[in-house]
């Protein structure tokens, strides 16, 4: 069983890291009343976190592959408790932004050192039962989020939220220095600075375009300006890749259309995962459900993500990712069109259980057999910079998924309004984005969960 | 929306059928839980 043992310290860095991503849409309203906060600083409390990630994810997962993957772990580690311990006593909404800043800094670095460990350090089958294993902790952990931090709100209070990634930090610490030997790239290769900074702001700026496209619409200035200091952004980035000695992403994988379909497909799953949240907004503007009990009514996906990780993960060594991959989206597609079919203004919450079912299967199908794929494509001793790339192209199709699908989402609900009430326009605004908890669920779950 | 959603993921899947290799491209042997890796 001790070989098992680097799963389960991975496994429980990563629960705490998706839960508590999660975890802080539930409990805005109640940070907004303790710590007198206005909409704006709640949203930074939100944004904040999703923008460091985007912007240091990659860079993560590359430095993890130059200083030590275990070392970086650790750091993550000890960075995600003190930022949760400034979190849970931030006496303003000032502190409490830094903190999630902070917090950010140490997420990007644990995901994807996480996931690198798991593929440094199984092979073969081994490789697979982890990976599914690992995906189905993260399926669960993304469902139970909401619910476990209304529990905790509203029996203790919003610090609690913060106060229970302590201990489990330090526990994952002890198991991490037990059970992993360190692991990095050759000595030859250096910090890449200047591609760490051209990515930063090239991911930032896009996904922070992203957010604000969805909120002030595609051709506001400040969007277009972003876009554009975006692309920007990546232009000086290849620039800086080309001429670095030890670039932090290896351009060529940029040219193999293998490597190229796997990221579209990290895409497309997450696209069709930010529908979800969607889905949620859905159960609780429309459906009238609380945050609880929304998020009790999307516990079957995590379910059927759960088993369908478990079981995909002990196959993956015996078939060809070119199957489960397809599979994974067909599946994903089917599930959303079951949505698109079945539910309408007038359905209940049961209505969207056929299309979640189904959409759980998929993501669970697909998480493993990616992450798997990914690796297999990339050397070892750059599977920081693998699970990176895999990472940054997930929140991508998640920040994308959020903005279009918003854009259609408002629409839909002015059209449905529309001759039922005086002012189909404010109502629409009220359901799509003028409370702390709909804003909530549109940015927390724009971050790389699943 | 769940449509869109649908659309993508089925084009996403007709790609994947069409370029990811069957086996990706044979890496090195990773090391093993508990076998230093260091290279320097």
């Amino acid at each position: 069983m001790r070989k098992w043992l680097p799963l389960v310290a991975v496994c429980l860095g990563s629960f705490m890291l998706i839960v508590d991503t999660t975890v802080v849409t539930v409990a805005l309203p109640e940070i907004g009343t303790g710590l007198d906060a206005s909409l704006s600083s709640l949203q930074w409390v939100m944004n904040i976190y999703t923008l460091v990630l985007a912007a240091l994810t990659l860079s993560a997962g590359s430095v993890g592959d130059l200083l030590g993957r275990r070392k970086v772990y650790l750091l993550s580690l000890a960075v995600f408790a003190g930022s949760s311990l400034l979190c849970a006593v931030a006496p303003g909404a000032g502190v409490l932004i830094a903190a999630r800043g902070l917090q950010g800094i140490g997420g990007a670095a644990m995901f994807v050192t996480s996931m690198a460990l798991l593929g440094t350090t199984y092979e073969g089958k081994d490789r697979g039962v982890a990976m599914g294993v690992w995906s189905s902790v993260i399926g669960v952990a993304a469902a139970v989020g909401p619910v476990f931090g209304g529990l905790l709100t509203e029996s203790m209070s919003w610090r609690a939220i913060f106060y229970v990634n302590i201990p489990i930090c330090l526990v994952t610490m002890v198991l991490t220095k037990i059970c992993f030997t360190e692991s990095r790239q050759s000595a030859n290769a250096r910090i890449d600075f200047p591609g760490i900074i051209t990515f930063a702001i090239t991911s930032g700026t896009l996904t922070y375009g992203l957010i604000r496209a969805g909120e002030d619409g595609w051709t506001s200035g400040l969007t277009l300006g972003l876009f554009a200091l975006a692309l920007l952004g990546a232009v000086l980035f290849v620039l800086a890749e080309r001429r670095h000695p030890s670039p932090m992403l290896d351009l060529s994988l940029m040219r193999d259309a293998s490597f190229l379909a796997i990221m579209l497909s990290t895409i497309a799953s997450a696209w069709g995962f930010s529908s979800l949240v969607f889905t949620s907004l859905w159960l609780q503007s429309v459906v009238g459900l609380t945050p609880i009990k929304a998020g009790l009514a999307l516990l079957p996906l995590a379910a059927a993500t759960f088993l369908a990780s478990t079981l995909t993960g002990k196959c993956l060594h015996e078939v060809s990712p070119r199957v489960t991959i397809t599979a994974a989206l067909v599946l994903v597609g089917v599930g959303c069109a079951i949505n698109g079919l079945v539910i309408d203004g007038d359905s209940s919450w049961t209505a969207a259980l056929p299309g979640l079912l189904v959409i759980g299967a998929g993501v669970g199908v697909g998480m493993p057999a990616t992450a798997s794929a990914v690796f297999a494509s990339v050397p070892p001793q750059r599977a920081g910079m693998g699970s990176g790339a895999m990472a940054t192209f997930r929140q991508l199709g998640q920040a994308l998924g959020v903005a279009v699908l918003g854009l259609v989402f408002a629409h839909v609900i002015r059209e449905d309004l529309d001759g039922k009430v005086a002012d189909a326009a404010s109502a629409e605004n009220t359901l799509t984005s003028g409370r702390p908890t709909t804003l909530g669920v549109l940015h927390e779950r724009s971050v790389p969960t699943v | 929306m769940y449509l869109a959603s649908a659309g993508l993921a089925l084009v996403a899947a007709t790609a994947t059928a069409a370029f990811i290799r069957k086996r990706p491209q044979a890496a090195p042997e990773a090391p093993a839980a508990k076998a230093p890796t260091e290279a320097r």
